[in-house]
């Protein structure tokens, strides 16, 4: 039996510690914290837009009704300021139509109007 | 696992698979195939279109004060359908609506979808039963046309319809201006009415109508009117004209018509009532129109100021008889014919002037054609052509045979007023347009028609006329007053003459005059213009000069000489 050759010793490298060669854990916290804050922040700002626009919604139906009112009232206005009316309630307080108007008229010399020293 | 297990697993899965294949089926159909007709559904249930009514334009009176305004209002309305317990809704509409509670039972148990309940209550009273929220009674908004002044100038003013557009008057005639665009507005709501903050919205603004600035004096359209109306009840008139303008400027400041209405109240309004009859209603003027002869006379040098004629009590004209009222046979000048509104007088001269010649002055002062007002429904009046005058040129000569309206008489006098200048007579002193800009009215059109001589001597006959004829009761202490007046028969369709139209047409101060009024009075007794319409010219003129700041002598004029 033919004996076979011992295989040859392999050269092998020297092996040495390398500092912080195992793989880095990244931490997720962060992003979990700013995927919470966008949610939260994104969602508080919708319910203050949503808040703002029933708020503006009202004070648009407010301002409508405050103008309907100064519609009303002005016609009020005109209605007891309407000659009418008013020659109605002087009637009633007793006042009558004046007479006959007077008038003066200034005697049309050259010294009409002129101021006196 | 055991075999039965694997089994049951297996039927689990396929009836999921089974389960999961439906729901993607159905949502494959719903988000595609019919995606479209569910998101209009959806919209449909979140948006809603309302309509923007416009504001009708308002109408102001030369001060600038309100004579017609829109003003907010709501309709109820309901769907009868919808609602469960039609007595205890009628019983609360009936309360608000303080109306019968039956008759609102009527209206809303009618077998239809829509109903209306009241149309254009108030504000608080609708408010008020919206917040009932009751099933089936909805408000909707639709602006009210108002009044303030009530029946102030109503026949110049007119009314509108339920479509708030004008039926008569001003608010007819500038419908178009007056006016707006009605817009609207596209928003999502929630369930409650909400609007969605974020939602669709589109908005077209509501183009309100223009305003329109009119002439009129309100104070003095008051005293006009209530003068008249107390002359019509005085005299049982069946009613009266009056109007009055600035012969200078052709405005005219006051225009009545009685019988009146109160254009708040549609409902109630008499058709016959609606008239503007100042520039409706064509009358034959009578005696009033005498001044058109004594125009062409002097003007044709027919007869000269001061010089007098041989008047007979009685003359025959073809196979007709005039014959005079009041003078006796008797020699008179022209002041003494129109003093003493003398008909044989003012017939002999028109027989000097001739037709086609006396036809020609009528023509030129107005007579048969509109005044250009421009007023729905003005008549033009009736001026036969003169080659059909073979017989009636007297009465033609003496207001009989034709029809003028009051304006067209108001028109003649004010161009006698203005030194034989007609003015073309206007209500509109301006107006503001739909985008807010102001405009004025451009000035009156104008043209001669009488020499300047012609018309002061005439305007000094009519001087006379009231300070020693027949319009003695027209007169305004302090002021020289000129005018006519006139009694005229009234024809009836059907039955031919029957009763009187009393009239007087005067202006002040006689030398300048700044203020021409016509008042006419339908069957009044007494029937004499000079008894009848006289007095309400002197009780309004009397206050026109306080309200239009008229003095007795104008700057510039020399005093009148007694």
């Amino acid at each position: 039996m033919a004996s076979r050759p011992a295989p040859r010793a392999r050269s092998r490298p020297d092996l040495k510690v390398v500092p912080g060669g195992a793989k880095r854990r990244v931490s997720l916290v962060p992003f979990i914290a700013i995927l919470i804050a966008t949610v939260f922040g994104v969602t508080g700002i919708r319910a203050a837009q949503g808040q703002d626009g029933l708020k503006a919604a009202r004070l648009e139906q407010l301002y409508s009704q405050e103008q309907e009112t100064h519609v009303l009232l002005s016609a009020q206005v005109a209605e007891l300021s309407s000659p009418g009316r008013i020659a109605d309630e002087a009637g009633k307080l007793g006042l009558v139509p004046a007479s006959n108007p007077v008038f003066l008229r200034l005697p049309e010399t050259s010294d009409a109007g002129k101021r006196i020293p | 696992m055991t075999k039965g297990g694997a089994r049951r697993a297996t039927t689990l899965a396929i009836a999921l698979l089974l389960a999961m294949s439906g729901i993607g089926l159905r949502l494959g159909y719903i988000q595609g195939v019919r995606s479209d007709a569910y998101a209009a559904e959806a919209r449909a249930q979140r948006v809603r279109k309302i309509v923007l009514p416009a504001r009708r334009g308002t109408i102001l009176d030369r001060n600038g004060g309100d004579l017609a305004v829109s003003i907010p209002a709501r309709t109820i309305y309901a769907n009868p359908k919808a609602i469960k317990d039609k007595a205890k809704v009628a019983g609360e509409l009936a309360s608000l609506l303080h109306t019968d509670q039956y008759s609102v039972l009527q209206t809303i148990s009618r077998n239809t979808a829509f109903v209306y309940v009241a149309r254009r209550i108030g504000v608080v009273t609708a408010d008020n039963i919206a917040k009932l929220d009751e099933p089936g009674i909805g408000v909707l908004d639709e602006p009210r046309r108002f009044y303030p002044g009530g029946g102030l100038a109503a026949n110049v003013l007119g009314f509108v319809g339920t479509d708030q557009h004008g039926l008569g008057g001003i608010e007819y005639g500038y419908d178009q201006l007056l006016n707006g665009t009605p817009g609207w507005q596209i928003l999502e709501e929630d369930p409650s009415g909400n609007r969605i903050p974020d939602g669709e919205f589109k908005e077209q603004p509501p183009v309100p109508g223009g305003d329109i600035k009119l002439t009129l004096d309100p104070d003095l359209q008051l005293v006009a009117e209530r003068a008249l109306a107390d002359q019509v009840k005085a005299t049982h008139a069946k009613g009266g004209m009056l109007v009055a303008l600035d012969p200078r400027t052709g405005e005219i400041v006051a225009m009545v018509s009685n019988p009146s209405f109160d254009p708040n109240d549609v409902g109630k309004i008499d058709p016959k009532t609606i008239h503007n009859r100042v520039v409706t209603d064509a009358y034959e003027p009578g005696s009033i129109n005498k001044v058109i002869t004594a125009s062409a006379a002097l003007a044709g040098g027919v007869i000269k100021p001061g010089e007098h004629m041989w008047i007979p009590a009685g003359v025959h004209i073809g196979d007709a008889y005039f014959r005079e009222d009041r003078v006796p046979d008797e020699s008179l000048d022209l002041k003494g014919i129109l003093t003493n509104s003398s008909n044989v007088g003012t017939i002999l001269l028109a027989e000097k002037v001739g037709a086609s010649s006396l036809d020609q002055y009528f023509q030129r002062f107005g007579y048969g054609q509109s005044t250009g007002l421009g007023f729905p429904g003005e008549s033009p009046g009736l001026l036969p052509s003169a080659g059909r005058w073979t017989t009636s040129l007297p009465t033609m000569a003496i207001g009989q045979g034709l029809s003028v309206t009051a304006l067209q008489i108001a028109q003649v006098y004010s161009t006698i007023a203005n030194d034989g200048v007609m003015v073309e007579p206007r209500l509109v002193s301006g107006w503001v347009d739909r985008n807010g800009i102001s405009h004025n009215a451009s000035d009156a059109r104008s043209h001669r028609v009488i020499p300047q001589t012609i018309a002061r001597e005439v305007r000094d006959m009519l001087r006379n006329v009231v300070a020693e004829g027949t319009g003695k009761n027209a007169i305004v202490p302090g002021y020289d007053v000129a005018g006519k007046t006139g009694t005229a028969r009234k024809t009836v369709e059907g039955v031919g003459y029957q009763g009187y139209y009393a009239s007087f047409v005067g202006m002040l101060p006689a030398r300048a005059p700044q203020f021409v009024m016509a008042v006419v009075l339908d069957d009044s007794t007494p029937y004499e213009g000079g008894l009848a319409a006289a007095p309400v010219f002197a009780q309004v003129a009397n206050q026109a000069v306080r309200i239009l700041r008229i003095a007795p002598q104008p700057a510039g004029v020399p005093p009148v000489q007694p």
